[in-house]
């Protein structure tokens, strides 16, 4: 199918799930209320309130988090040429978790919790990439630095939960499962600062072309494989890093979304960079209405539905998928 | 006739223990070199220096009269393509795509490809034959289709030096002299300067007009075929009985293998 066809579909899709969440949440709204507060984006009122102040938030974030996820997944698979690379591969989500648990113990919340939160994701970043330096950035060493600081930190929150309260262990595994209801202040702005970066990207889609050869064929390709490479995971791990500090730990995003997009548009980043960022959108947006409708008026944790939506339709492209499809 | 690779000196190892000592040849413009020698010569340690994946301890290499440790990568792949003998099976682009990225070290970060790029892109998809496969995925062609490719991308880098490790092995007699005759047809009509490393002898003999051959690290000897492809040379160079007469249509040695039970020789 054309390109163009295809990333306008997507673009639809991104679209669809943009109005199925306005029309989510604990309370339902009826068609004509929400179309009336849209068109007044100066209006009053709890309907006004639940659109402009609640759900079109939770959208946005669902979207740029959706994006960013899909976005790094692929730059990590591209990097480091492994079908199982996702954005958290580097440990990032394990600083991060680390991070909240702590916040959560302390009765830390709010901004100063994302911040604890992004600081934990800086500090298994850096230690990955340290420990990798050693080794000239070969994958096998950050892969194998990535699982051995999530070991690490997995076995710190283990720690701290053991000292915590019932309650701060059950608010802890709660912020792991990822969600987005409850956004901090300030996440907007964190969320528009991430945006440029991420669409940036794009600028090395060449790159991730060439890198995705192996280290040594891009390099003989003309491509300073090292610099591009450390460039790359720590824009990619920055990112996640900030989507870890507001939304926990959302599941398959990053994993799945990359696979699919390389199937739809073969391995050229210029197209699977933005086809992605529109997939992942639309799919995390759609899965967090699912989250709202399934159990109204609970909630389910958003990653939740990703983990399982995500890993049955993962199982049943790797079932179809041509063992040479699967890189 | 100028010499576009010139190798002087040039001792390279891994750890303590270097692993070439001494190294120094050279190789005019427009013709083939092929180094050959047995297993653990050096051969590809001496690949990775030339082809800039490792820094010589002593001596140096030259592009033309450009030290190659002085020039930036992206300069080096403009003038010279590596074609290495392990490639992993690469993510699933088109033939095309994959072509492309041979214009790498001649574009911007963000030039997608103009009517130059697109008619050397073209070019060397006939000049392969491979414009059957180029909307194929690469990762699903066959072994000797692959090999074409991976070549196919190096020429799309439009070099002046080709630097080729074992580019025939794993391929039929059909593939593997396509693939030279490829090689020798560019260097005689557009002045490509190569090197290959080869294990097969007559081929080396047939194609090439220059011959390296090492040994245990040193450089055993050197020459055009018809003096060095000798049957002394070569029962010295890889301690096995071989004898050596003269092909009558190319007139260059051709070797024939004596196995132990017809000459009863251990």
């Amino acid at each position: 199918m054309n390109r163009g066809l295809l990333l306008l579909l997507l673009f639809l899709f991104c679209l669809g799930s943009v109005v199925l969440g306005l029309f989510s949440g604990g309370m339902p709204i009826p068609f004509e209320e929400v179309i009336a507060a849209l068109l007044h984006p100066a209006g009053e009122g709890t309907t006004h309130t639940l659109i402009w102040d609640l759900r079109l938030p939770r959208i946005f974030m669902a979207g740029v988090v959706g994006a960013s996820l899909a976005t790094c997944g692929v730059v990590f698979q591209a990097i480091l040429r492994n079908p199982l690379a996702e954005p958290y591969t580097l440990g990032v989500s394990g600083g991060g978790a680390l991070g909240a648990t702590i916040a959560i113990l302390f009765g830390i919340g709010g901004l100063a919790m994302t911040l604890i939160c992004f600081a934990g994701c800086c500090l298994s970043i850096g230690v990955v990439l340290g420990a990798a330096h050693m080794k000239n950035f070969t994958n096998s060493m950050l892969i194998l630095s990535g699982i051995i600081m999530s070991f690490i930190f997995s076995s710190a929150v283990m720690f701290v939960f053991t000292v915590a309260s019932s309650r701060e262990v059950h608010a802890s595994i709660l912020w792991l499962m990822g969600s987005l209801s409850a956004p901090p202040d300030g996440s907007t702005g964190m969320l528009l600062g991430i945006v440029p970066v991420m669409a940036g990207l794009i600028f090395f889609a060449k790159d991730l072309n060439l890198l995705s050869l192996g280290d040594e064929t891009s390099y003989h390709l003309g491509l300073n494989a090292k610099k591009a490479k450390v460039l790359l995971l720590l824009s990619a791990s920055l990112i996640t890093g900030v989507c870890v500090a507001l939304s926990g730990v959302i599941a398959f995003v990053g994993l799945v979304i990359p696979h699919f997009t390389r199937r739809l548009f073969s391995a050229d980043h210029f197209f699977l960079l933005p086809s992605s960022m529109l997939a992942g959108a639309g799919f995390l947006i759609l899965s967090d209405s699912l989250s709202q409708i399934l159990i109204r008026p609970m909630e389910l944790p958003v990653g939740v539905i990703t983990g399982m939506v995500g890993g049955i339709f993962f199982v049943l492209y790797l079932i179809k998928a041509r063992p040479e499809e699967v890189i | 006739m100028v010499d576009v690779l010139t190798v002087d000196k040039v001792t390279a190892g891994y750890d303590k223990d270097p692993i070439i000592r001494d190294i120094s040849f050279a190789v005019p413009k427009g013709s083939i070199l092929g180094i050959i020698g047995p297993n653990g010569a050096g051969k590809t340690t001496l690949f990775r220096t030339i082809s800039k994946l490792m820094r010589p301890w002593k001596g140096s290499v030259f592009y033309k009269a450009a030290d190659i440790s002085t020039m930036s990568q992206k300069e080096y792949a403009g003038h010279v393509a590596v074609i290495p003998q392990f490639r992993s099976v690469p993510p699933p682009f088109t033939v095309r795509e994959f072509i492309s990225m041979g214009r790498y070290p001649h574009s911007g970060r963000l030039a997608r490809m103009n009517p130059e790029d697109i008619s050397i892109v073209e070019h060397t998809l006939r000049l392969l034959k491979l414009e059957n496969f180029k909307d194929k995925k690469v990762n699903a062609l066959s072994g000797g289709e692959m090999q074409r490719v991976f070549l196919a991308q190096g020429l799309t880098q439009r070099p002046e030096l080709i630097l080729m490790d074992e580019p025939t092995i794993h391929l039929d007699i059909t593939h593997k002299m396509r693939i030279l005759d490829i090689i020798g047809s560019l260097a005689k009509e557009s002045g490509l300067t190569a090197l290959i490393i080869l294990h097969d002898l007559n081929l080396t003999s047939a194609y090439c007009d220059h011959v390296v051959m090492m040994k245990k690290g040193e450089i055993f000897a050197k020459g055009t075929p018809l003096e060095i492809l000798t049957g002394e040379s070569i029962s010295a160079l890889y301690e096995a009985n071989v004898r050596v007469g003269k092909d009558p249509v190319t007139q260059r040695p051709h070797v024939f293998f004596l196995p132990q039970k017809f000459t009863g020789i251990e």
